[in-house]
């Protein structure tokens, strides 16, 4: 494993700390002229996505981590593993409920997604930030509810429940933001 | 993935990466790439990301997208490098971000503008015009002296950069202090210049490798003279109100209700125990002045000169440097820093005059580097020859320009006084 020293220290590198990894957000030199020079650095842990302050004296050194992004697309579902395919290498990776937290609910098949390996093993996942869903059912909104204020509960193929305007009918598709799980406009098909 | 890299304007080097599927690009808040510009409309234009294919289509933008030139109007298919124009923004489409050792070796440089506005290189003119007509005002004669020499300043927390030349090391001063006592010990008596110092391994907000320094020195001044110099020089050029004086312990006291001077290396270890703040993970097996620096750094320093420009003496005789220990308190140095707004701008001394002494502080100093992992440094040099022959009394400051230019014109960051930082060298 290689070993950065401060001098290599800057924003974007990737280090192992207590044996999870971690990326560099931010790094600030901080020196006295005729001082001891310090590296004040915050660090989000690419597991917990919490971000850690450490500052660290010159000559200090951080464990390189073996973080890299790449894409992949979602094949299955079976009980609490989630499947997906490398689009390059073909390779084919699992994630834990736990790991696609929330994501599931945007989650179809074929669906492009980004995956964070590290030593190889997949991490955490990152879905488009808008998907198209199907809506399978919901109940019929009262004729004349045109307005975008009104909203009713929908649920679309994955199973997951969004909240859309009273217009949306069964067999609509919809755009949804997956970063803030909020419904963005009918999607009309040409 | 893709990214879109600025190549015109403020955000000029910004990478905007893209995500896959659906990427809006606009002046709204939520849009995925957000260009918070008047001359961007709300929604402007829409790239479709399914890797390989990228797809890019114009949503009624007030202000219109141009790729390579063309108008756009139907969707079009973009191709790495392509250049996309949002209103008056620039991007080169890329797939990969360049790095550094590609820029250096490639023909294909996009940094080769100055990282300063214009505008803070002008300032920056005028701020050295106004510096020697203040010099000038008070007699001082401006010198010349070499960058590259045999000798180097023996210092553990500084790395002076070596160049070979016909098989001998030469190195970058890290000051031009030997070459101006040299000419103070031949009879001048007040002078300064304007040069450039190098200490490697020195990058961040405050720090560029090469950057310029103001140093002078007056022979027969006292320690309160060379004090009040310096102060009506900063206050004069930044145009501030009256500099205030304050003890090094007097800080401490204040920001910490520590002493740096009397208080036991317990109660120091015990003060930075008790802080809420992450210190270096061995930070005990630092030594006194490491702690002293750390707690400096992090609780004093930040507190200093907020309203007018503060000027620390007395520093503790451990960090003397090349000052002479204060005559009347063995404990300390004829050392001060000057600061404004938290920032270092300007360190001083009464200097030392005795060569023994200054061998004894190089060997230490060279002991410490050699604790520190780093190389010894040489100690014979003509400074010590100087000294010999006969130093006189004198007073001597070291200013960073650079840190000036940025005071007087409130840029945040080193690299935008600068027309080209290390990083565009």
């Amino acid at each position: 494993m290689a070993t950065y020293k401060t001098n290599d220290f800057r924003k974007g590198l990737r280090v192992e700390i207590n044996g999870e990894p971690y990326m560099m957000v931010e790094m600030n030199f901080v020196k006295p002229g005729k001082g001891n020079a310090f590296y004040k650095c915050k660090m989000r842990n690419l597991l917990r996505n919490t971000i850690l302050d450490r500052t660290y004296k010159g000559g200090d050194s951080l464990e390189s981590a073996d973080v890299e992004e790449v894409g992949c697309q979602y094949l299955y579902k079976q009980g609490d593993t989630f499947y997906f395919m490398n689009n390059v290498d073909f390779d084919q990776y699992e994630l834990s409920a736990d790991q696609v937290g929330d994501y599931w609910k945007y989650l179809t098949e074929g669906m492009k997604c980004q995956t964070v390996l590290w030593n190889e093993n997949p991490i955490t996942l990152t879905p488009p930030n808008h998907v198209e869903l199907k809506v399978e059912y919901c109940e019929p909104g009262a004729k004349g509810d045109t307005a975008t204020s009104v909203t009713k509960p929908v649920t679309v193929e994955t199973g997951a429940e969004i909240l859309c305007p009273a217009f949306i009918e069964i067999g609509n598709v919809i755009k949804v933001d997956t970063r803030t799980g909020d419904y963005i406009e009918r999607v009309n098909h040409k | 993935m893709a990214y879109l890299l600025a190549t015109n304007g403020l955000d000029r080097g910004q990478a905007y990466e893209l995500v896959l599927g659906d990427n809006v690009i606009g002046r709204d808040a939520d849009c995925d790439v957000h260009l918070n510009l008047p001359s961007v409309s709300r929604k402007h234009v829409r790239l479709i990301a399914d890797d390989p294919h990228f797809t890019i289509s114009e949503l009624d933008s007030a202000n219109g997208t141009k790729i390579n030139g063309h108008q756009l109007t139907n969707p079009v298919s973009l191709q790495p490098g392509d250049v996309i124009k949002i209103a008056d923004l620039e991007f080169s489409f890329v797939l990969k971000l360049p790095n550094i050792t590609e820029n250096v070796s490639g023909s294909n440089r996009t940094d080769f503008q100055p990282a300063a506005e214009l505008s803070v290189l002008q300032r920056r003119s005028e701020l050295l015009a106004q510096v020697r007509a203040f010099f000038c005002d008070h007699g001082f004669d401006e010198v010349e002296t070499p960058a590259l020499s045999i000798d180097t300043v023996v210092d553990r927390h500084l790395s002076p950069l070596s160049v070979v030349i016909h098989d001998e090391t030469y190195w970058l001063q890290t000051s031009p202090e030997f070459h101006m006592k040299r000419l103070l010990a031949v009879g001048m008596n007040a002078i300064y210049q304007i040069t450039r110092a190098f200490r490697n391994d020195e990058k961040g907000p405050y720090h560029n490798l090469e950057f310029t320094m103001l140093e002078w020195y007056r022979t027969s001044w006292s320690t309160d003279d060379a004090i009040t110099f310096l102060g009506s020089l900063v206050t004069t050029i930044l145009s501030t109100g009256a500099h205030q004086v304050f003890s090094y312990q007097q800080a401490f006291m204040t920001a910490l209700e520590i002493d740096p001077l009397e208080d036991s290396t317990a109660k120091l270890l015990r003060c930075i125990a008790g802080l809420d703040f992450q210190p270096p993970e061995n930070w005990r097996s630092m030594d006194r002045d490491g702690w002293l620096d750390l707690l400096f750094t992090e609780y004093v320093q930040p507190t200093l000169g907020l309203d007018v420009p503060t000027i620390l003496v007395d520093y503790p005789l451990s960090q003397a440097a090349l000052a002479r220990q204060n005559p009347d308190n063995p404990k300390v140095a004829d050392r001060f820093e000057l600061f404004f707004h938290g920032v270092e701008l300007a360190n001083g001394y009464h200097e030392l005059l005795d060569v023994q002494e200054l061998r004894r502080r190089n060997e230490r100093s060279n002991q410490q580097r050699e604790q520190d992992g780093q190389p010894r440094l040489p100690q014979e040099s003509y400074l010590d020859t100087a000294m010999q022959s006969g130093l006189p009394d004198c007073c001597g400051v070291a200013l960073g320009f650079d840190r000036l230019v940025m005071l007087a014109t409130g840029v945040p960051d080193i690299s935008k006084v600068i027309a080209f930082p290390f990083d565009r060298a």
